[in-house]
């Protein structure tokens, strides 16, 4: 139970980010707010590092780390520039849907072959998610359609 | 090719999460988001020197905006926790929850100085077929 709390809180954080980040990029910088929000992650990272984790402060298990997974910072900072990229080019549902799509096939594949969570259940579930972001899409849409038509006529 | 980078970004943000909740496995969360955000902090200080853009300015700095940081920092640590046990396709489903409610309050009520637009009605049809899109990944 406590794991799914987690994840939609980590929902939640995940849309609270973007909306600062967006705000503070137009008074400054796409580079300087990414770089900010590491910097920030870094000092509390380090942080919560000392006071949870103080046990690890030998170097062994650094050998145990698969070199790959060290790629994970400039995935990390290329994901940010992407993210800048699409956001001012894309229609806002799609926004929401593509990565939605790139992350449950990766999802699958992550659980298939590398963690074994897969089941049948889950990709269907999926499908069925996009279903609906897709129908909410639509409404959106449409929605903004008649709005700005009433602008339109409002302002003849 | 827009909508390619948008898809790739998606297949990113499932291998960072997957990379960082390995490396944790091999040592813990804790080094994992450490070294996340030390290295991206220092690839990013080098990059702005190589732009010769300053680094921001902390002074009159709104406090909210600290808290991305704060953020990504538990991003990391509850992916890298979370993903092992209940599979990345779960977490994409309960963060889609997360998401969902949280920018329908926003778009609600104008939270964080968003635009206010009231919830559409028609739109808890969708949200029942997402709903029921859950329910079936747990069957």
């Amino acid at each position: 139970m406590l794991y799914y709390i987690l994840a939609l809180f980590m929902g939640v954080i995940v849309v609270i980010t973007p909306v600062l980040n967006g705000q503070l990029t137009l008074k400054t910088s796409t580079y300087k707010t990414a770089h900010l929000s590491f910097m920030v992650g870094a000092v509390s990272a380090t942080l919560i590092l000392i006071i949870f984790g103080s046990s690890l402060f030998g170097t062994d298990f650094i050998a145990a780390i698969d070199s790959v997974y060290y790629t994970s910072i400039v995935f990390g900072i290329f994901l940010i520039l992407l993210m800048n990229y699409y956001a001012s080019r894309l229609p806002a549902f799609l926004i929401v849907i593509i990565p939605f799509v790139g992350q449950t096939v990766m999802g699958v594949f992550v659980d298939y072959y590398l963690i074994d969570k897969f089941s049948f259940n889950k990709l269907v579930g999926a499908g069925v998610i996009l279903l609906g972001l897709y129908i909410n899409a639509q409404v959106e849409k449409k929605d903004r359609k008649r709005r700005l038509l009433n602008e339109n006529q409002g302002s003849k | 090719m827009v909508k390619l980078t948008a898809f790739l970004s998606g297949v990113l943000i499932i291998f960072v999460n997957y990379a960082n909740s390995m490396m944790g496995a091999s040592s813990s969360v804790f080094f994992a988001t450490t070294y996340y955000h030390v290295g991206g902090f220092v690839l990013l200080s080098l990059i702005l020197l190589y732009r010769k853009e300053s680094f921001i300015n902390l002074k009159d700095l709104e406090l909210k905006y600290y808290l991305p940081g704060v953020f990504s920092v538990f991003t990391i640590l509850i992916a890298s926790f979370v993903m092992p046990v209940i599979g990345s396709t779960m977490l994409i489903a309960f963060n889609l929850i997360g998401q969902t409610i949280t920018s329908n309050l926003i778009d609600h009520f104008g939270l964080l100085g968003m635009k206010k637009s009231p919830l559409e009605k028609r739109k808890l049809i969708g949200y029942s077929i997402i709903l029921l899109g859950i329910i079936i990944m747990f069957l």
